[in-house]
């Protein structure tokens, strides 16, 4: 059996996946992704799901039919895309128990994972009351800008379903089933056209504006964080920016805490706007509310029951990233990942072997108590 | 030219005309035919776990159209066999086999001796430093010879990016020693067989009677003196070719590249002289000589390559005794 996870690991992760560019304002417009999105929907017909079609973004879904038609669906998806992608063909190697390969992790591991449960579940001849729903997500990275087509996503599923299981590459023994308030947004600071006296070089007013973010007093309860994560701007070496672009992300547990900050920085931006003359926006490429499923929900305890029972250190922690569209929407939903590894989003990001065993035993095992326990609930 | 262009348009397959592998299968079962795959490896360790494991997947658990996965080992010193037996594959090392008969040591060698232990009707060389193994490495060189009825033999050939290192990959500058050496040998004696476009690829694969009645040189030449071997066997018709598309392998420098055509020539030779191609009047230098800049000054290096050729397989009597149904096939 181990021969065909690696497999599907190994195709899937040597498919390219792109996630679209920063500077793109259209995150529709990249299509690149369907190169990995088609894989994944070819193989899963290929190994033995009853049905496969795809969403109007074009995510695949394939569907192994449940022995009580009437019962919701259990959905268990995994995003398709790897953040790094590097230039030339991708290859991956396997070194006695590592796996090794760009985008491994995140998350050619999760999905295939995912992938490779039609086949798993025939060969151990499992089958479920629910109807089972095995989904890759497309174009969902680069900083959360597109976490939108989580959304989109779940708009167009017709039936609710009863339960999720979203699917990681790491690490092993992870249980999200609560979300942090999570804002990840833009500043783009443009110099006014016809100012007159307008400061000539926008990454000196990106500098100021981070130097105001860094001065913010942030309540340690309702614990709170602002991280500024990336910064670009200027095109030459002797010329001042015409532009700058600061990319922020605002965490907090609670969600008034979070609005309260946003809007201090609001005001911090029409200050700097103001006073130097410039054009500032703030673009929210993805804004996530706090919200939790509840340790005592069976499907948290389940889940939790399954990585102790496997031996493994469970690791609970908030998600900060799509479970949070599920709970919005009333879907009871967890967070787990697969592998144990290292090296992300690096050239040679690694897994190792045994613990994708593990990784694969648990989602099953999760997945068996969602079709007995949690969808009861 | 006879069968000219005939033959490299009828005869030159995409391995995507094999992608149905269901197809093959079937096919194979019709025809009551096995297929052993054999992996001729040394010191690789990097690489030989990725082709088990693809080809165990994609082409024995999920679509049975390999019989069996056997590695032949020149004697590696690093993880090769345990990786190896620890993925699945039969693992021998080649001093292992027919240990009755003076070991040699080369790749040829490993060819050789594998033909004494696979079980297979149909064999599948493939060598085990791809980077990007992929099932069509396999069922694109099986697939003419499943699905038509006069293929007996059929060679690979691919685009060569070549790995310079972990983040480099050239796109072109593979196959030198094919354009600079063994094309033009062909053109001048065996104009048929120039229309291989890689003929020293290293995956190929045949019915067990293209590999078990000719003789294998131990190192060097083995893949050019194959193709001159079946040809005069077997005729052009019997031979086929596949592009894989890409294939990317470690790149070899310019001196070991210099020692592998030193050992073509030297095959090639021998063989037009067995076949009466050519005559000399003496004996060839068995010595490369190659020069190595050391300290500001050239160092004379000397490399003995002697061309010490196998025996059809057939002629063995170990081999009939295992193998009763190809006695008289000689």
């Amino acid at each position: 059996m181990k021969e065909l996870l690696l497999g599907n690991v190994v195709l899937l992760g040597e498919v390219p996946s792109y996630a679209g560019t920063w500077q793109s304002d259209d995150e529709m417009s990249s299509v690149d992704y369907s190169v990995r999105a088609r894989f994944f929907a070819d193989r899963i017909g290929e190994l033995g799901v009853d049905e496969c079609t795809s969403d109007p973004l074009g995510n695949p879904i394939g569907i192994i039919k449940g022995g009580e038609p009437g019962r919701p669906p259990i959905l268990v998806c995994a995003e398709l895309d790897s953040l790094f992608n590097p230039p030339g063909d991708i290859h991956y190697a396997i070194d006695g128990d590592t796996i090794i390969g760009p985008g491994l992790m995140d998350n050619a591991i999760g999905a295939a994972a995912v992938m490779s449960l039609p086949d798993v579940l025939k060969r151990e001849g499992l089958a479920f009351k629910s109807t089972i729903m095995l989904a890759g997500i497309a174009n969902t990275m680069r900083d959360s800008k597109n976490l939108t087509l989580v959304e989109r996503f779940l708009e167009s599923l017709g039936t609710k379903p009863g339960a999720a299981i979203i699917v990681k590459g790491g690490e092993l023994g992870r249980l999200n089933y609560f979300s942090e308030a999570v804002v990840r947004a833009d500043i783009l600071c443009e110099r006014r056209p016809g100012a007159r006296q307008s400061p000539p070089n926008m990454i000196i007013v990106a500098n100021e504006i981070i130097d105001r973010l860094l001065e913010l007093e942030l309540p340690q309860k309702p614990e709170t964080a602002v991280t500024v994560g990336m910064i670009r701007g200027g095109y030459k070496y002797g010329t001042p920016a015409t532009t700058a672009r600061v990319g922020i992300e605002l965490r907090s547990t609670s969600n008034e805490a979070l609005a309260a900050l946003s809007s201090r920085i609001a005001g911090i931006l029409d200050q700097v706007r103001h006073e130097r003359r410039v054009d500032i926006e703030y673009d929210v490429a993805a804004a996530l509310g706090a919200t939790s499923l509840g340790w005592s929900h069976p499907l948290t305890s389940a889940t939790a029951a399954v990585i102790q029972e496997l031996g493994l250190e469970l690791n609970v922690y908030p998600s900060v990233s799509e479970l949070y569209y599920f709970l919005q929407r009333g879907i009871p939903a967890v967070t787990i990942g697969v592998a144990t590894g290292s090296d992300y989003h690096q050239e040679l990001a690694s897994a190792s072997l045994r613990s994708l065993y593990s990784g694969m035993a648990q989602l099953i095992g999760v997945m068996l108590a969602a079709d007995e326990e949690a969808a009861d609930a | 030219m006879r069968n000219g262009q005939d033959w490299l348009s009828s005869r030159t397959f995409h391995h995507s005309e094999f992608s149905d592998i269901q197809a093959l299968v079937e096919r194979k079962r019709e025809r009551g035919l096995s297929i052993s795959l054999c992996f001729p490896t040394l010191n690789e360790e990097a690489t030989i776990a990725k082709e088990i494991v693809i080809v165990r997947s994609e082409l024995q658990m999920r679509y049975p159209l390999v019989d069996e996965i056997v590695v032949i080992d020149s004697g590696s010193t690093d993880r090769t066999r345990e990786v190896a037996a620890e993925f699945g594959a039969k693992v021998y090392l080649a001093t292992d086999i027919l240990p009755c008969i003076e070991p040699y040591k080369g790749k040829g060698e490993n060819l050789w001796k594998a033909l004494y232990v696979l079980e297979g009707d149909i064999i599948v060389y493939v060598d085990a430093d791809i980077k990007n193994i992929h099932p069509r490495f396999v069922y694109g060189l099986v697939g003419p010879l499943l699905k038509n009825d006069d293929t007996r033999f059929v060679k690979a050939f691919y685009d060569r990016p070549i790995a310079l290192d972990q983040k480099t990959v050239k796109p072109s500058g593979g196959g030198r020693v094919t354009e600079l050496v063994t094309r033009p040998l062909f053109s001048s004696f065996y104009p048929e067989l120039a229309q291989f476009i890689q003929p020293l690829s290293g995956e190929y694969a045949g019915f067990r009677e293209c590999f078990d009645t000719i003789p294998f040189p131990i190192g060097y030449g083995v893949e050019t003196s194959m193709l001159m071997d079946i040809y005069d066997r077997f005729g052009l018709e019997a031979m086929a070719q596949v592009d894989l598309d890409k294939r990317v392998h470690r790149n070899q420098s310019t001196v070991a590249l210099g020692r592998m055509s030193f050992g073509i020539i030297q095959t090639f030779i021998a063989k037009l002289r067995a076949s009466g191609k050519a005559t000399m009047a003496g004996e060839l230098y068995k010595t490369m000589i190659q020069f190595e800049l050391e300290g500001g000054a050239y160092r004379r290096k000397e490399s003995a390559i002697d061309i010490v050729e196998r025996r059809p397989i057939v002629e063995l009597p170990e081999y009939l005794a295992k193998f009763p149904a190809r006695a008289g096939k000689a």
